[in-house]
């Protein structure tokens, strides 16, 4: 047992007090998601909400994403070298910032920053971004197909006051909100943040009135010493050695990004050398994006259990050569990082700690299979109300998740907090039938446990005033998207976003028949690249999100569980047979054993 | 002499307790009886029985005039996983709604297991795959109907269900609630066809938007119904047989009673009730003593619960979370942690911090000092530890509670480790789960806009009265109330319920709203209502029917429930003052500034409650006594009081011996046959005309 | 001692110089750096992988190690025609 020595904080307050900062940090989440303007922020999690040391080091990430975590350290960081010394940071002082120079992914994710004092002195920060609905970039909602440089992509804001003294600056407030497309909801946006640093600041006043500024700052040392000091201590369970992977992301050209993990005893050392030169498109990742994306993939397997602050960064050391696609420099664009470069990043730097973990029996348990992202879609237009409408749709929250070295992924779900709108909220509000919207057969990886099974779906214009909607193709383009397998486990099929044209769906409806098979919905059929298109009348969007990639040899999975997935029509009879090597008897209710073992010795023997 | 009578069925204990004509409380208790609940109720009643000084149950029954109850039939149905086998019928292309969860695998998860991705898993669920059946048929958002069902395919796909052993079919079709006619067709068919197998409609149950929810509601409900109808048939029979004239009302988990035949017909509207009852309890002690905004919490052997009443109403949930499913079939509010008497006290090995709960050590084993076997240092240890317990009068002396064993678990777990005094450590465990009972106050209060200083706190529960008074003086509540009644507090809220009928629809409106559609609506819903009150055999005098509409701001989604004002159809105007009254409410909830008008604003659901009043005698007051406190002491022992940062001599009070109007100055215990109030040191505990024990904080 | 790699593959490091063994028949891969070339390499059709993968066929391989001596599957890759 460990003997605690909490640098003189008893550790019964030192329990008391670390659970009261991460409230703080989770309520400052809470105050977003009720005040927020956009779908984003109030629905689908895409927020952050920090508490940090007087010094900018994160202190608590609260329910945020690690990677935001990441982010906002640097934010901080990067405020205090700018007004420190310049035009001074004081009592109620609130700080603006969204450059992806600086610190944010992108500029749509729009930080928002407070010190917070005691008596004159500076005792602590908090921060949140929000990702915005516009950032006045050159196509609306922020993501710019057709952007070659940052100036294309929008405002972009090193560093300025938006509250000088506890005063609102309108100059600045109306300044940036003027910049965009949806002033009215940026704004809104604006002020849910500074509502949530405001909850910070009060929470903390009154954690500090009980227990004095130097307790907080004891406790706040001893939470960052830590997390340092665990996850030191588990990267030193692991042998030392190297592990590499290498990613495409795929556009209008392929770059390729690669990192190689090192572990030196108690360090872990991502190294992005080798990847492609920065790209002319918003694909690339700034460094700190990067890194974020490193510190996520170590917390969320070797330290889920353990507090995200500042303790992390000392043991994780991120390389990526200035002017790579891992570490944009000025001019480079960047509004589309977070579904191409960004998604790539998601996928390698799991997949390298994955290849570590399985190297010690205490953590093999752990491995998961991770995707290369998926597709998704926007859409605008009229509604049947005559209203001019932007939305999202939210099918990526229903895909299937990768298999563990002990369990099948999860089926549809499992992302985040983001859930799947319903199909009659959809309907209700925008002009749009759906046709079907199911699970897919045949669609997860196949292995000893199996990918999550992830879903399709179709739909088509309804009531739609102009006869039709436009779309947006986004999300992770080509074919080498959804989950890649796992140490022989095969990748899930591929999230594909297809327009049809010109079908016989009204037809078929009109026979009292409903069109659920795409093959036979004749017309047109077209798969989307990164555009925007036309859902007209008689036109279909087929949507197939992401499957999970499997785990392990197909011929090591329990043939009863194969016969649970083609019973519960995950797997069809003839996967069953050809890739798992799973006969059953002919009215699919049993397993054939005899036949099983001998089918499988073929397959083996076929290899 | 006539009686009310109010029965509720808990974990261990079925609870009763009789009000007579005279405002006269009486309770009884018997064992639960679960193989057949109404067995434990006749038990209960019995044991009233013998306390009235009555000869026979029936010369209690035969005058009784209201019978109120409180079941967890249908909880337990739901955690053994004994309900029908249950089928689903959805609409052809749409097949796996129910098990995709939207996505959301984290609802209903703390947040420490929704971090630990590798682990994550959905709920096995209760219609498998196989049990699903697709049934042709397309309705739009209108009501149109694009595709037409087939009767044909319907009879095909419910033959294959019942062929497949299924007792019970939930049937949820997209757009029912526009248009019920395909539901209606598939019920048909079922009860034509298969009229021993039960069917519940989406449509009748949960007419609200959103597919994934309101089929998991449907299938809940299937699932249970089964249960219910037959527990009821049971208990209806037992009861008329010993003599009960009137009919019995069910406990609703929205806080209303029912009569038995609406309670088989919706089934889920049981789960979770008992608790609801408690609340009611709580408002009842709340309504008792003039406060009209009360946190009723509740502390058991496992967790910590908050409900609030604002305003002299119940909070409620119109779309709450059992397991992992979100529901659409209103109920109390209610926030909760894994937080109790049994709560486990640990060492983190990574970090060497003493960490409480979630994990608790349930009935059995239980604490350490239960003897029962527990070796693993609980908080009740804790409370024994610091002399807040009595060793040998627990529970009024029912149980006694091992103090050495307590000590050495806290020692070898905790203290030694910790390098601690056994004290230090108890002290700890002490603080600790009162900080984190009271970071759930704060969030039940101050995060949703409510200044905790406006409540009083009703504490129920055994553990409760030890710790929350610790809670209230971190937040600013300046009143702790314990129940006299604390060990029959459900049913107490039974005796002080009304018959209250609840009803819904989506009605999806952007305003400005059309008063005519909006009046067309309640119309509907009101008439519903009035024939169910009069059926149930209420004069319109003695009935309330409150409407309130669901709204939102467009593109958020923040509901709130808004009151309409009056009876009578809305005009123009009246619409307007709706619009700010929920600009009103939505800043009080969300903070000034934070309403998003320029949006603009919709309508998304009609409320109805309807309320059938009751009369009841008032409950009797006690004359206050001219005696003296110290004649209710009985001894001194040493209390640990943070304050003093150790023991200190601390009076011991018998509660039995108290009469209202005595006051007592912390530091102070006051000891009831059901549990223990500690009185801290600043804290003054007084006993009120009705024998309730109210501490005045600070 | 031996300590796993990965999944049907474990390192034994008791003669000083790890080697890289098949969980399975024990077959010897060699050093850590080594098992990849000394895999019995398969390429094929995309849609060996499962019949959804067609929309791959004609651009990408499935290109999957196995165990030379017992065929166990080590490692499936989705890799480009021309690579």
């Amino acid at each position: 047992m460990t003997t605690a020595r909490n640098g003189g904080v008893d550790p019964i307050t030192m329990e008391i007090l670390s659970h009261r900062l991460h409230q703080i940090a989770r309520e400052m989440g809470i105050t977003l998601e009720r005040v927020g303007g956009t779908v984003n922020t109030t629905q689908q999690h895409d927020y952050m909400a920090s508490l940090y040391t007087a010094d900018g080091d994160v202190l608590s990430g609260g329910e945020s994403l690690g990677q935001h975590v990441a982010c906002a350290g640097f934010a901080v960081k990067k405020i205090i070298e700018r007004f420190e010394h310049g035009d001074g940071i004081f009592p109620d002082d609130v700080f603006l910032l969204n450059d992806p120079y600086q610190a944010a992914i992108h500029q749509s994710d729009v930080y928002v920053l407070s010190p917070i004092h005691h008596e004159g002195r500076r005792i602590a920060w908090s921060a949140t971004f929000v990702h915005v609905m516009d950032i006045g970039a050159l196509s609306p909602g922020g993501n710019s197909p057709a952007a070659t440089d940052i100036c294309h992509e929008g405002v972009r804001i090193p560093g300025i006051k938006l509250v000088e003294r506890g005063k609102l600056r309108s100059d600045v407030f109306d300044a940036f909100v003027t910049m965009t497309r949806q002033p009215i909801m940026v704004g809104l946006d604006l002020k849910c943040e500074i509502a949530a640093n405001n909850v910070a600041k009060a929470r903390v006043h009154e954690v500090v009135d009980q227990y004095g500024p130097e307790m907080l700052e004891a406790v706040s040392r001893e939470i960052i010493r830590f997390t340092e000091s665990v996850l030191r201590e588990r990267i030193r369970e692991f042998a030392d050695g190297s592990w590499s992977e290498t990613g495409l992301i795929q556009g209008d050209e392929t770059w390729k990004m690669q990192v190689t993990l090192s572990k030196r005893d108690d360090r872990l050392i991502f190294d992005f050398t080798g990847s492609d030169k920065q790209a002319k498109t918003g694909i690339n990742l700034p460094y700190h994006a990067t890194y974020g994306t490193c510190f996520a993939a170590v917390l969320s397997t070797i330290g889920y259990d353990i507090p995200k602050n500042h303790g992390a960064f000392a043991p994780i050391e991120v390389v990526a050569p200035p002017g790579t696609v891992a570490n944009v420099q000025y001019p480079g664009p960047v509004s589309l990082n977070t579904t191409s470069g960004g998604a790539t990043a998601r996928y390698l730097a799991p997949a390298v700690m994955m290849q570590m973990l399985a190297t010690n029996e205490h953590w093999r348990d752990e491995v998961m299979a991770h995707d290369a992202g998926h597709r998704f879609a926007r859409h605008a237009g009229v509604n049947q109300y005559g209203r001019y409408y932007v939305s999202s749709l939210s099918e990526g929250a229903i895909d299937g998740r990768g298999a563990r070295a002990d369990k099948d992924g999860v089926d549809s779900g499992g992302r985040g907090w983001s859930s799947c709108q319903n199909i009659e909220w959809v309907e209700q509000n925008f002009p749009i039938l759906y046709l079907f919207r199911r699970h897919l057969k045949d669609g997860s990886g196949a292995g000893r446990f199996r990918g999550g099974t992830g879903s399709e779906t179709a739909l088509t214009v309804h009531d739609a005033p102009e006869g039709q909607i436009r779309g947006v193709a986004l999300g992770v383009a080509g074919l080498r998207n959804s989950g890649q397998g796992m140490f022989g486990g095969l990748c899930g099929a591929p999230s594909l976003l297809v327009l049809k044209e010109e079908t016989n769906i009204w037809d078929t409806m009109s026979e009292n028949r409903h069109p659920v098979d795409v093959e036979a919905m004749g017309g047109t059929s077209e798969m989307l690249p990164y555009c925007d298109f036309d859902v007209k009348d008689r036109s279909v969007l087929y949507m197939r999100l992401a499957n999970g990639g499997g785990y392990g040899d197909p011929l090591d999975r329990e043939p009863e569980a194969v016969l649970r997935d083609v019973a519960n029509g995950l797997v069809s009879r003839e996967v069953a047979q050809e890739i798992y090597g799973v006969a059953l008897t002919p009215s699919k209710t049993a397993v054939d054993a005899a036949a099983t073992e001998e089918l499988r010795a073929a397959i083996r023997a076929q290899r | 002499m006539e009686y009310i009578i109010g029965v509720d069925i808990g974990g261990t204990f079925t609870d009763c307790v009789v009000l007579d004509s005279d405002g006269k409380l009486t309770i009884g208790k018997a064992l639960s009886t679960p193989h057949d609940f109404s067995v434990g109720v006749v038990d209960s009643l019995r044991n009233a029985t013998e306390n009235l000084g009555l000869p026979g149950i029936g010369d209690l029954l035969r005058h009784t005039r209201l019978f109120f109850h409180a079941c967890t039939v249908a909880d337990n149905t739901l955690i053994t996983r004994a309900g029908a086998v249950t089928g689903l019928v959805v609409t052809e292309g749409f097949p796996d709604t129910f098990l995709m969860m939207r996505g959301n695998v984290h609802l209903g998860l703390t947040e420490s297991e929704s971090s630990h991705l590798a682990a994550l898993k959905k709920p096995e669920p209760l219609v498998p795959r196989g049990l699903t059946e697709e049934v042709p048929g397309r309705i739009d958002y209108k009501g149109s109907v694009l595709i037409d069902t087939d009767a044909a395919r319907i009879e095909e796909a419910v033959g294959l269900l019942v062929g497949k052993g299924v007792e019970s079919v939930a049937v949820c079709l997209l757009w029912s609630i526009a248009n019920s006619a395909h539901e209606k067709a598939v019920a048909d068919v079922i009860r034509r066809k298969h009229p021993e197998v039960h069917v519940t409609c989406s449509s009748d149950i949960a007419p609200f938007l959103g597919e994934y929810e309101r089929t998991t509601t449907t299938i809940f409900s299937a699932y249970i119904a089964p249960k219910i109808v037959a527990y009821m048939r049971s208990l209806q029979e037992k009861l008329a047989g010993n003599g009960l004239k009137s009919a019995p009302l069910v406990m609703q988990a929205y806080g209303g009673m029912l009569s038995i035949e609406a309670t088989s017909q919706n089934a889920i509207g049981t789960l979770e009730s008992g608790p609801a009852a408690g609340v009611v309890g709580s408002k009842f002690i709340a309504d008792m003593i003039g406060e009209p905004n009360v946190l009723a919490t509740d502390m058991g052997g496992t967790t910590f619960k908050v409900s609030l009443v604002r305003g002299g109403h119940i909070e409620r949930d119109f779309q709450p979370v059992f397991e992992r499913y979100s529901i659409l079939a209103p109920k109390i509010w209610v926030a909760s942690i894994g937080a109790g008497g049994g709560s486990i006290a640990w060492i983190d090995d990574n970090s060497g911090l003493l960490k409480v709960g979630p994990r608790g050590a349930g009935a059995a084993p239980g604490p350490v000092a239960y003897g029962l076997g527990g070796t693993e240092p609980t908080v009740c240890d804790a409370d024994v530890v610091l002399g807040y317990l009595n060793p040998g009068y627990f529970l009024g002396g029912r149980m006694t509670l091992d103090k050495e064993k307590a000590t050495a678990a806290i020692d070898e777990h905790i203290a030694g480790p910790l390098d601690m005094t056994t004290v230090q450590a108890a002290g700890g465990i002490f603080r600790i789960i009162n900080a984190h009972m009271s970071d759930l106050i704060r969030r039940c209060t101050v995060e949703r806009g409510h200044d905790p200083r406006d409540f009083a706190m009703v504490a129920i529960g055994g553990s409760a009265p030890v710790h929350v008074a610790r809670c209230a003086v971190q937040l600013g509540v300046r009143k702790v109330v314990i129940p006299l009644t604390a060990s029959v507090h459900a049913s107490t809220g039974l005796i002080s319920a009304d018959v209250t009928y609840e009803y819904g629809m989506s009605d999806h409106a952007v305003v400005p709203l059309d008063p005519a559609r909006l009046n067309g609506g309640f119309d509907k819903l009101c008439a519903h209502a009035a024939e169910d009150l009069s059926s149930a055999g209420f004069r319109q005098d003695d009935t309330v029917i409150l409407r309130s509409v669901d709204m939102r701001y467009r593109y958020q989604v923040n509901e709130i429930n808004v009151p309409v004002p009056g009876a009578g159809p809305l005009q123009e105007a009246d619409l307007e003052q709706l619009c700010s009254r929920f600009d009103e409410l939505y800043e009080q909830s969300y903070g000034k500034g934070s309403g998003y008008p320029e949006a603009g604003r919709e309508m998304l659901s009609l409320r109805v409650t309807a309320i059938g009043k009751l009369a009841k005698p008032a409950v009797h007051k006690h004359p206050g006594g001219p005696g003296d406190v110290l004649e209710a002491r009985k001894e001194r022992r040493d209390v640990y009081f943070e304050e003093y940062e150790g023991f200190t001599a601390t009076d011991i009070y018998d509660f039995g011996r108290l009469s209202p109007g005595m006051s007592i100055a912390g530091p102070a215990v006051i000891e009831t046959p059901v549990t223990t109030i500690v009185v801290n040191p600043k804290d003054r505990a007084e006993m009120d005309a009705f024998r309730n024990v109210v501490i005045h904080v600070g | 001692m031996k300590r796993p790699l990965r999944e049907n593959l474990e390192l034994d490091d008791d003669s000083g110089s790890p080697r890289v063994l098949c969980t399975r028949c024990g077959f010897d891969f060699g050093g850590e750096d080594e098992w990849r070339e000394r895999s019995y390499v398969k390429r094929q059709s995309p849609t060996a992988g499962g019949p959804l993968m067609k929309d791959l066929e004609g651009q990408f391989l499935l290109e999957q190690l196995f165990c030379p001596q017992c065929k166990t599957l080590l490692d499936s890759q989705i890799v480009e025609v021309e690579s």
